[in-house]
């Protein structure tokens, strides 16, 4: 028994290659993690804990309060349309890679990669000077070329925000998808048009449905991140723009009501791991095929 | 039902196909035979319409094809690996063409019913390709193009996925099924036992070439070059020289060029008394019916036998025989060959 323990250890079998990774991130991840959430179970002020009693104060009053519906339902809708859009923006840029030479690959996979060594925070600044008020280069370049007389509002609205998301979020969207359509076995395709089915038939009926891994990926990540980003929604979105994100952060840094923040956080966590898994179960469901049935 | 003439195709500087000229009649079984890399699947695909060809014509049904897209040429194929739709089921997968074809929904129905029923895979229709064995995703890749009722049908390795035992079962399965439905059909093998199996004729493929087109047992008794007799079938290549050194005991083998003389075209006789060849067996193993002897004849060259055991007792390693040939006529010179 203890032999078969130690043989199974030194050869790295078992969860063995799992536990260094685990150790790190329970220390560094999720002990933390776990205290700042218990916050909200509990009253602090001025950064002490009052009393060290249990309470449920901050989530049944956070749960009636309209105002944070209000805010969750902003965050989703957000969330939901800018991870569309990158959907929408990144499959055909995929697509193209798959069906490009080397040269080509190259480039969409620079283009794509480069806007990752810069900081989202720069990359977000650029968008409030090109959306910005009569200045910005948007609405200048319209005025200039008389397709409107004065500027729009652009900045400080929900389309800023969803904009700047999708930019920030693409190559997210992008990395996995090109990995699942350039892999793709192309006799799928050619078997479909040698059927008689149409080029557009084939690519939806074919490669759409079998490029799904990568579709539930990439949604998946920059659902995520959409969802939980603080930072273009207070930059693009203006002052009385709000997540739940958002809230947090003010909650925490602004406010200082951490019992607060802490509850909020949860909420966002939790709800997130929520769609996080409607996005699985849905592609588990579009891949059924792929689990062995009994013979 | 199928021409095609002086086929050329190059992938950048590699030559793959060299004037390669086939005609298939219809209702006919012809394979094209030759090692890995030859160009066979090159030319299935220009048939297909999946390449196309840089110089030469093909004709399908009188019908010249050499421009049209795959879709409009009427043909079924089957790949290699079968690509089947994972994410559709056996009785999807066959009624994707039909579907395509915007077939009545009664029709698809019945006509795939039919051809599963032809395949036998009934029972199979609703489970997915990955839960199927590699003889029934064949059958269903088979299926799913004979249900469209091409004038052609095209098949690229198709046993290649199949394991050895079933390989056979599958191939005299094959023939029978396309010969019921009596659809003109060109398969692509590396394997000269499935050509064999399969093929009223079989094309022979060297380097980008057409060696020899003709039926299985015309390619197997009358090769036209060495390649030919030593791909089909294992063969003895004998040297004009080496070929003479029988003359003794047969008279009437003449002819120029080096000799082809099969295996089991040799009788070896333990005594010695009727002016054959001396030789030493070398090797021996047991084929199953058969013997199989290597005989080193005094100037060095090894020749293969092959002996029924009911005709005679196995003979030692070491012993020395007399090699005679059995029959005479049936073995091939090649002229222009030393
Ligand atoms: N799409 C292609 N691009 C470049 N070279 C190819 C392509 N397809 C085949 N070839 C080359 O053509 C030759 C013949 O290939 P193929 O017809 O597949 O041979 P076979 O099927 O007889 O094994 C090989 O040398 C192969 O590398
Ligand atoms: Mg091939």
């Amino acid at each position: 028994m203890a032999a078969a323990f130690w043989t199974r250890f030194r050869d790295g079998r078992g969860i063995w290659p799992a536990v260094p990774a685990f150790v790190f991130l329970t220390i560094f991840f999720i002990i933390p993690m776990a205290v700042l959430l218990s916050f909200g179970f509990t009253e602090i002020e001025r950064g002490r804990i009052q009393d060290s009693g249990f309470t449920l104060r901050y989530l049944t009053g956070t749960l009636q309060d309209d105002l944070f519906w209000w805010v969750w339902w902003k965050s989703f809708y957000i969330g939901i349309l800018s991870t569309l859009l990158c959907f929408l923006l990144a499959y055909p840029l995929a697509y193209l890679y798959s069906e490009s030479g080397r040269t080509m690959r190259l480039l969409i996979l620079v283009l794509t990669i480069s806007p990752l060594l810069t900081s989202a925070i720069v990359r977000t600044y650029a968008w409030l000077v090109l959306l910005g008020g009569r200045r910005g280069v948007v609405n200048s370049t319209l005025i200039e070329l008389g397709v409107i007389s004065r500027p729009i509002r652009m900045l400080n609205t929900d389309f800023a925000v969803i904009v700047g998301m999708t930019q920030v979020h693409l190559p997210f969207m992008v990395l996995p998808l090109i990995t699942v359509l350039a892999a793709r076995d192309r006799n799928m395709e050619a078997a479909s048009l040698g059927m008689g089915a149409s080029r557009l038939a084939t690519f939806f009926k074919i490669v759409l449905p079998l490029s799904t891994p990568g579709i539930v990926a990439g949604l998946t990540i920059v659902f995520a991140l959409s969802y939980t980003n603080f930072i273009i929604p207070q930059l693009l979105g203006g002052g009385g723009f709000t997540t739940l994100a958002v809230q947090v952060y003010e909650q925490i840094v602004v406010v200082l009501n951490w019992s607060k923040g802490a509850m909020l956080a949860l909420l966002l966590l939790g709800s997130c791991f929520v769609f996080i898994l409607l996005i699985g179960l849905a592609g588990n469901r579009v891949m059924r095929w792929s689990q062995k049935e009994a013979a | 039902m199928i021409e095609a003439n002086g086929v050329n195709k190059h992938f950048g500087s590699n030559h793959v196909l060299r004037d390669c000229t086939i005609s298939v009649d219809t209702g006919e079984v012809v394979t094209l035979l030759g090692a890995s890399g030859c160009g066979k699947t090159t030319l299935l695909r220009c048939i297909a319409g999946f390449e196309t060809p840089d110089s030469g014509s093909l004709v399908l049904a009188n019908q010249d094809v050499t421009r049209l897209p795959p879709n409009r040429r009427d043909v079924g194929f089957v790949f290699q690996n079968y690509a089947l739709f994972p994410h559709m089921t056996v009785a999807e997968n066959v009624a994707y063409g039909l579907k395509a074809r915007k077939t009545a929904k009664e029709t698809i129905r019945a006509e795939v019913d039919k051809v599963l029923d032809l395949v036998s895979l009934t029972e199979f229709a609703r489970r997915y390709p990955k839960s199927l064995s590699g003889g029934q995703q064949q059958r269903v890749a088979l299926a799913r193009s004979l249900v469209l009722h091409p004038k052609v049908l095209l098949m690229d390795e198709a046993f290649n996925a199949l394991d050895a035992k079933l390989r056979g079962a599958m191939q005299i399965e094959l023939r029978k099924i396309v010969k019921h439905v009596g659809i003109t059909a060109v398969c692509v093998t590396h394997d000269q036992a499935e050509a064999l199996t399969i093929s009223d004729r079989i094309a022979v493929m060297a380097e980008g070439r057409i060696q020899q087109f003709a039926a299985p047992d015309q390619i197997y008794d009358k090769p036209a070059s060495a390649f030919v007799a030593d791909f089909v079938g294992a063969a003895n290549i004998l040297p004009r020289k080496s070929a003479e050194r029988f003359k003794t005991a047969h008279k009437s083998l003449n002819g120029s060029g080096a000799l082809v003389i099969r295996p089991e075209n040799f009788a070896l006789s333990p005594s010695s008394q009727g002016g054959g060849v001396k030789g030493e067996v070398v090797f021996a193993r047991l084929t199953g019916p058969a013997m199989e002897y290597e005989i080193a004849l005094a100037d060095g060259t090894i020749l293969r036998a092959l002996v029924d055991r009911d005709r005679q007792e196995p003979l030692a390693v070491g012993s020395t025989v007399e090699i005679t040939i059995r029959n005479p006529d049936a073995c091939v010179p090649l002229p222009g060959t030393a």
